[in-house]
C-alpha cells in the first residue's frame, strides 16, 4: 500500500507540470472559423497579421475545418472585435468566434 | 547583356520570389512568368489585401520589344464562402515599350476572375496592350485545375491544370498548355509544355 502510494505520488508530480501547462495553454485558446480560407496561402496571411499582435503567442491552422486557433501569452488576449479586425483586413471573413 | 540579364533574374527567382499581384497587407510579390510569347518579371507591394502597386519588365517575343512599366492591381471583389473563394481583379500600367531603340508609351489593362476551392480551380484573364508603333494585342487566358489531393497547411500543394491562351492577332491564335503548379509555404512554380511545342515556367514567390 505504501509502495503504491509513494509510486501514485512520484507520478502525479512528474505529470503536474505538464497538465498545467496544458491547462493554462487551453484557457486562452479562441477558435475562429473563417470563410474564404481555402489555400495555404490565405492561412499563411492570416498567421503572419496575427503574429504582429505581441498578445498572440501561437497560430494553429485547419484548413479542412477552416479554423485558426489562437493561443495567446499568459495573461493576454485579443477581443472578438480585434480579431474581425485582423481576418477582414487579411480579406476574409470571420464566420464564428468560440472562445 | 540585358537578355542575359533577365535569364540570370530568372534562374534566381526560385530562391527568392512570389504568389499573387495582390498578397496579405504589407506584403511583397515578386514572380517571373516565361512562356513562348515572353518572359516577364513582376514586383509588387500591398498596403491592403484591396490592391498592390509594382513595376513590371517584359519582353515580348513576337515583336522584340522590352517593356518597363509601373501597374496596379485593384481586387474588385472577393466572395468568401464557408468552402470556396472568388475573385473579380483589375490591373493597368503605364510606361515605356523599346523596339529596336526606338521608345514607345506602352499603356494596358487587364481583368482577372478565378474561383477555387481545395479541390478545383478556375480562372479566366485577358490584357489590352497598345504601345503605338511597337505592339498591339488582346489576350485571353483561362485555366482549369484540380488538386489530385488535400493538402494541409505547411504541406506541398500540387495542382494539374490545363491553360488555354487565345490571341486573334497572332498566326496560331490558339493554344493549350498542360502544367504543374506546385505550391509550398512562400513559393510557388509552374511548369508546363504547350502542345505547339513552347515552354511554360512560372515562379512566385510572397515576402
Amino acid at each position: 500500500m505504501k509502495k503504491f502510494m509513494i509510486t501514485a505520488f512520484v507520478m502525479g508530480f512528474l505529470t503536474f507540470p505538464a497538465q498545467a501547462r496544458h491547462t493554462e495553454g487551453h484557457a486562452h485558446d479562441v477558435t475562429v472559423k473563417v470563410n474564404g480560407m481555402v489555400c495555404d496561402f490565405c492561412a499563411q496571411s492570416i498567421t503572419k497579421l496575427f503574429m504582429e499582435h505581441t498578445e498572440v503567442d501561437k497560430v494553429n491552422i485547419n484548413l479542412d475545418s477552416k479554423e485558426v486557433t489562437l493561443d495567446f501569452k499568459p495573461g493576454a488576449s485579443l477581443p472578438s472585435e480585434e480579431i474581425s479586425k485582423v481576418i477582414d483586413f487579411a480579406g476574409y471573413e470571420v464566420e464564428d468566434i468560440v472562445r | 547583356m540585358r537578355f542575359s540579364l533577365l535569364f540570370l533574374s530568372i534562374l534566381l527567382l526560385p530562391l527568392a520570389a512570389s504568389a499573387r499581384q495582390i498578397t496579405y497587407p504589407g506584403g511583397w510579390s515578386f514572380m517571373s512568368m516565361n512562356d513562348s510569347d515572353m518572359n516577364a518579371l513582376h514586383l509588387f507591394y500591398s498596403p491592403t489585401a484591396e490592391y498592390s502597386i509594382g513595376i513590371n519588365h517584359e519582353y515580348m517575343r513576337d515583336s522584340g520589344t522590352h517593356m518597363d512599366v509601373g501597374q496596379i492591381n485593384y481586387l474588385v471583389k472577393r466572395w468568401n464562402k464557408a468552402n470556396s473563394q472568388a475573385n473579380l481583379y483589375l490591373n493597368a500600367g503605364a510606361g515605356i515599350a523599346n523596339k529596336s531603340g526606338e521608345f514607345n508609351p506602352a499603356l494596358y489593362t487587364g481583368m482577372t476572375a478565378d474561383w477555387e476551392n481545395r479541390r478545383l480551380l478556375t480562372a479566366y484573364e485577358n490584357r489590352f496592350l497598345w504601345a503605338d508603333d511597337a505592339d498591339e494585342f488582346v489576350k485571353h487566358k483561362a485555366r482549369v485545375g484540380v488538386a489530385p489531393y488535400k493538402g494541409d497547411y505547411g504541406d506541398i500543394h500540387t495542382w494539374l491544370m490545363l491553360q488555354a491562351d487565345y490571341d486573334a492577332g497572332k498566326d496560331d491564335s490558339f493554344s493549350v498548355t498542360p502544367l504543374v503548379r506546385v505550391f509550398k509555404g512562400t513559393t510557388l512554380l509552374e511548369a508546363g509544355y504547350n502542345l505547339d511545342g513552347g515552354i511554360l515556367f512560372n515562379a512566385m514567390l510572397t515576402f
